[in-house]
């Protein structure tokens, strides 16, 4: 299809706006030019590590003690600080939750860029005056709202359940809602889960899911650190409406050969790590080895699953070879069967294949870059045997070629942009009842940009401004271009508060083919959107506040409303061959989050309560998708006792999800000849159901508790975990099976324990 | 007791106090629906509606339900080419008597023939006032034609297929929408045990995994297609089927082959697709679908005309089966 000859008018438009924006982005960029050789000012960078195995410190705190300036480090261990006064000796704090601080005296030269190296010493108590100034400084005007960063290790120490898990971590989040126990799926502010992106590293996994999607299939192992935007995500981000996550993987040990194994009640781990010549390189495998634990998901039930991951990674940074430059080569592999032998049953296999080639670059000038090759693949298959399940084969598979810059210019601000090519190919083949199939996949070309402007010159007023125009889109009707312009402010009105906002258009043109009333959904297919379908877009409106009364505690409030238009909605009225497998929809979704932390050792308190309202508009009905889920509460308490035991205790509740009941049963006529005297004969008894989605299940609660023992002898460390998963055993309702009536419950009081090795 | 003792005792409380199942039911209040189902037959005069309520269960379960929801004493209406025609109470026999022993109570209207392209409506009103109504359209026979009045089959001309082609007066303008629902038909007989007894054999389209492999595909729902092909090793292999391992061919009998076009208004349509290409159908939809165009209940009102053409099959062909020809 010739997208460039559709809907021309919209492209101008489009057009005409991104001008206007461009324009406005021209004018400052100039300003700062202007203000750039008007003073002479400094530049301070530096990248911060652990000293043992050399690995990035992901959002570290630095501080400037004469400037009351501060920074964190990126999620590659660097920061900059511009518009630093030269020829003054400046003390300069390093600090990170379980590192010994470190200060560093240092001195600016006009124009030139200042270089820190800094390596952080972990120590086994954690102490008891971390840099709270530092941090909060650092974030004075930091234009952060809805982005949690989570650094690995403030994971550890909460309950793991049965694996450490990243995805079922958010679940604890306010304003992220679970699928249940038996789902790490996760829906963002009222929004599909395929409304997600997940990339690690760079690369988007389409189906980052083990078993039943009970784990994520990224092993927590090798991650370094995580960033999560539950909205209102800035332009570098693109191809999703609700929500980013992205996982940044450890380098591996720079500086010695390490290796660890775990083992818990479902599955083996195994990693190695250790410098090469210039480089690191980091190994990592798991794999189940019982479904002793799956059973339990699943009302003891076999559940005859086996699944394993690899993740292999390669840094290499010499710069007698090209200076100050980093190369990775990363690759990423999940592989999963479900086989019931039984021909009764329908048998699943699914997998995931990243690849990623990152050239990573530090200039004289505060300016980083890199350039990026990947590639992702999913291939998911349904195999129904005798079970009378129609048959599915899912492949999606792209090529993605990116560069990005991000530019400081002297009076702090910052310029970014980026461009993006990607290749999306789909196969979808669907099988009927009858078991013919047929391939329904197309594919694709995206080739977009992004510019950014970070205005962060007054230390109280945080601009960002942005948008990324996409110049051909995958596929799909509406204009071949669309535009997506981005906003986010900070102002802090008292060095106590500070208001919040963020408003930004966002598109998608690759959707699943998900039921919606599929109580468990063990993969999704992708394809790309239908020619006859406008892309799905969505508005985010979200603002907010954020509190730090005390040093120790701090206090957020959002608010959001988000509009979703052009949703591919599966047709259920489907009634002839010609009739669109989708139909458009649209959605809305808006509500309220509270999160309030207090942090003073040996405890941490995290409480937070999210107000959700999710509707979905489909052939003129609105409804509350399952997801909806009213009101949220997570508390979470830890307590350090020293001597490396601590012990921690979870509690979430959450309002029941919708479902639609049974609300009698008719003889339906059927007509299986039309010549034949059915309207006496032929009936059958047919379901008629309420309003979709009117029922509430109960309501969720469950409580897990655990203890943490750590131990070191001389380079041998061992981490021993006891979970006990629904502590009082509470009965939380699943689903019920339509026709038999069946209860089926989520996971009942499981006691699990798990053991980490590492030398 | 002291307090830790208090403590302990008290969270155990509070464990078992809330670690109890809330009690929900699947099932919201009984929703009272009644069902009217109606397909006027442009083929015959005898026309049938059905009237029958929605129902439930103390379990999940419907068959266990032996209350028959048929419903008589409803007045139904039939309004057409400006007249009404009022449908009459009757009883029959149920062939299967395993859920309702009870005869089934349904409506009758004799000598009712639709000729035209015209509007129908229906309404039915009950014993206790419930109305339920719906309307939709007939189609007049002659304003459809076969394009080839004769067709033998084996034939040195149509080589080894059969194509129908038809074509519609009606078929003026962008908007006109017609369904068609073509089936091949063979109409044969079997002598067993001194008894003839009539049958008839459909042909499918084609096979699932091509070739005669796989189970038969029968002709969808065509809009606004006017041609159809059927290919000869499928018309063999129905003719094989006919008689399937029986050796005694010569109880067999082929009376004739026909065509039949069934021309259905959009609704019939709709709920004839909905049930009948379920299975057939490439689609991402979960779950067959419902449809109903009853205003207040749900059923079916529509209609169809048929059109037949015989093809003659050649006795050659017949007896190369084993089997008799008329």
């Amino acid at each position: 299809m010739d997208h460039s000859k559709r809907n021309f008018p919209d492209k101008i438009r489009g057009n005409k706006t991104f001008l206007f924006l461009f324009t406005a982005l021209l004018i400052i960029f100039i300003s700062s030019f202007t203000n750039l050789y008007g003073q002479p000012k400094g530049v301070l960078r530096g990248f911060v590590a652990d000293s043992l195995s050399g690995e990035a410190l992901p959002y570290a705190n630095v501080y400037i003690k004469e400037l009351e300036r501060g920074a964190n480090t990126d999620n590659r261990g660097f920061f900059v600080m511009a518009s630093v006064p030269p020829e003054k000796k400046l003390t300069v704090s390093i600090s990170y939750v379980g590192y010994k601080s470190k200060q560093y005296i240092v001195r600016v030269d006009p124009y030139r860029v200042k270089d820190l190296r800094v390596e952080l010493i972990p120590i086994n108590i954690q102490l008891q005056t971390i840099e709270k100034t530092s941090q909060r400084v650092a974030k004075e005007n930091a234009t952060d709202l809805s982005l949690q960063r989570i650094a690995i290790r403030d994971l550890e120490t909460l309950p793991r359940g049965v694996e450490l898990d990243i995805f079922r971590s958010l679940q604890n989040l306010p304003g992220v809602q679970s699928g249940g126990d038996v789902s790490a799926r996760y829906y963002v502010r009222g929004s599909t889960s395929n409304q997600n992106l997940v990339l690690l590293d760079n690369v988007t996994i389409y189906n980052p899911f083990h078993a039943l999607g009970i784990f994520s299939s990224i092993d927590p192992d090798m991650v370094n650190s995580v960033e999560f935007y539950k909205g209102g995500f800035p332009a570098e981000y693109s191809t999703r409406l609700s929500s980013v996550l992205k996982v940044v993987t450890r380098d591996g040990n720079k500086n010695d050969f390490s290796a660890k194994a775990s083992l818990s009640l479902l599955t083996a781990k195994m990693m190695l790590e250790g410098p090469i010549p210039h480089g690191s390189f980091i190994l990592s495998g798991r794999k189940n080895y019982s479904d002793f634990i799956l059973k339990k998901f699943r009302n003891s039930n076999s559940l005859p699953a086996d699944f394993y991951d690899l993740f292999a990674k390669l840094n290499y940074s010499n710069d007698e070879f090209v200076k100050d430059a980093k190369f990775t080569i990363s690759a990423f592999s999940s592989q999963d069967q479900i086989q019931n032998n039984n021909l009764q049953l329908e048998d699943f296999k699914w997998s995931n294949q990243a690849f990623d080639i990152n050239y990573f670059q530090i200039s004289d000038s505060p300016l980083f870059y890199q350039v990026d090759v990947s590639s992702s693949s999913f291939n998911g298959e349904r195999i129904p045997n005798l079970s009378g399940a129609k048959g599915v084969n899912n492949e999606v598979s792209d090529v993605t070629m990116r560069m990005d810059f991000n530019y400081v210019y002297d009076s702090k601000n910052e310029l970014s942009g980026g461009f993006k090519i990607t290749e999306i190919h789909t196969k979808l083949f669907l099988e009927n009842f009858r078991g013919q199939s047929t391939d329904i996949g197309s594919h694709g070309v995206n080739i977009s940009a992004f510019l950014k402007y970070k205005l962060l010159q007054w230390s109280n007023l945080g601009v960002d401004i942005g948008g990324r125009v996409n110049a051909t889109r995958l596929a799909g009707g509406g204009p071949a271009a669309f535009y997506e312009p981005r906003a986010s402010l900070t102002y802090r009105f008292i060095p106590q508060m500070a208001f919040k906002a963020s408003w930004g258009i966002y598109m998608q043109d690759l959707v699943t083919v998900s039921d919606e009333n599929e109580v468990v959904t063990i993969f999704e297919p992708w394809i790309i959107t239908p020619s006859y379908l406008n892309p799905s877009s969505a508005i985010h409106y979200i603002a907010g506040f954020e509190a730090n009364p005390s040093q120790n505690l701090s206090l957020t409030l959002e608010g959001y409303y988000k509009i979703m238009k052009d949703l591919a909605i599966v047709n259920d009225q489907k009634y002839f061959p010609t009739d669109n497998d989708f139909i458009p929809g649209s959605g809305t979704a808006y509500g309220l989050e509270f999160q309030t932390k207090f942090h003073e050792l040996p405890v941490d308190i995290n409480l937070s309560y999210s107000l959700l309202y999710s509707f979905k508009d489909v052939n003129g009905v609105r409804y509350s998708p399952r997801y909806d889920s009213r009101h949220n509460v997570n508390l979470s308490f830890e307590y350090d006792f020293g001597s490396g035991w601590s012990a921690s205790a979870v509690w979430n509740y959450s309002t029941g999800m919708p479902f639609t009941q049974i609300a009698g049963y008719y003889d339906k006529l059927q007509i299986d000849d039309l010549t034949s005297n059915y309207l006496l004969n032929s009936y059958y008894p047919f379901l008629i159901l309420s309003d979709q989605n009117i029922g509430r299940l109960p309501d969720y609660h469950r409580l897990d508790l655990n203890l943490s023992k750590k131990i070191q002898m001389g380079n041998l460390k061992i981490y021993a975990d006891l979970s006990l998963l629904n502590a009082y055993n509470r009965k939380n309702l699943f689903y019920f099976r339509r026709d038999t009536g069946e209860r089926v419950d989520m996971l009942p009081f499981l006691p699990s324990a798990s053991i980490k090795v590492e030398l | 007791m002291n307090k830790f003792q208090i403590v302990v005792v008290s969270i155990t409380l509070l464990a078992i106090f809330i670690s109890c199942d809330d009690q929900v039911n699947p099932k919201t209040d009984f929703k009272q629906i009644y069902v009217l189902n109606c397909v006027v037959k442009g083929d015959t005069t005898f026309q049938i509606a059905t009237i029958s309520h929605s129902y439930d269960t103390s379990g999940f379960d419907p068959t266990t339900n032996t209350n028959d929801p048929f419903i008589s004493g409803a007045k139904i209406k039939l309004f057409y080419n400006d007249s009404v025609f009022v449908f009459r109470d009757s009883l029959s026999a149920r062939q299967d008597i395993t859920q309702y022993t009870t005869p089934i109570h349904y409506y009758y209207l004799k000598k009712f023939q639709p000729q035209d392209s015209k509007p129908i409506s229906i309404e039915a009103t009950l014993p206790n006032g419930t109305v339920l109504k719906s309307a939709t359209e007939t189609f007049s026979l002659s304003a459809f034609y076969f394009n080839n009045q004769n067709i033998t089959y084996p034939s040195g001309t149509s080589g080894n297929a059969i194509s129908f082609s038809w074509n519609s007066l009606d078929n003026n303008g962008p908007n006109v929408v017609i369904y068609y629902a073509p089936e091949l038909v063979i109409f044969y007989s079997k002598i067993f045990n001194g008894v003839k007894t009539e049958f008839q054999k459909k042909v499918p389209i084609y096979y699932t995994y091509g070739g005669l492999e796989g189970p038969p595909i029968y002709p969808p729902i065509q809009v606004n297609q006017l041609s159809i092909i059927f290919q000869g090793f499928v018309i063999d292999q129905a003719m094989k089927e006919i008689s399937q391992d029986d050796p005694n061919k010569e109880n067999y009998t082929i009376e004739k082959a026909a065509f039949r076009l069934f021309i259905l208004d959009k609704n019939l349509a709709a709920y004839y697709a909905a049930q009948r290409t379920f299975l057939d159908e490439f689609s991402v939809r979960f779950s067959q679908p419902d449809f109903t165009n009853i205003s207040g209940g749900l059923g079916i009102f529509g209609t169809y005309s048929v059109k037949q053409q015989d093809i003659q099959l050649d006795n050659s062909y017949i007896s190369s089966f084993g089997y008799n020809s008329q």
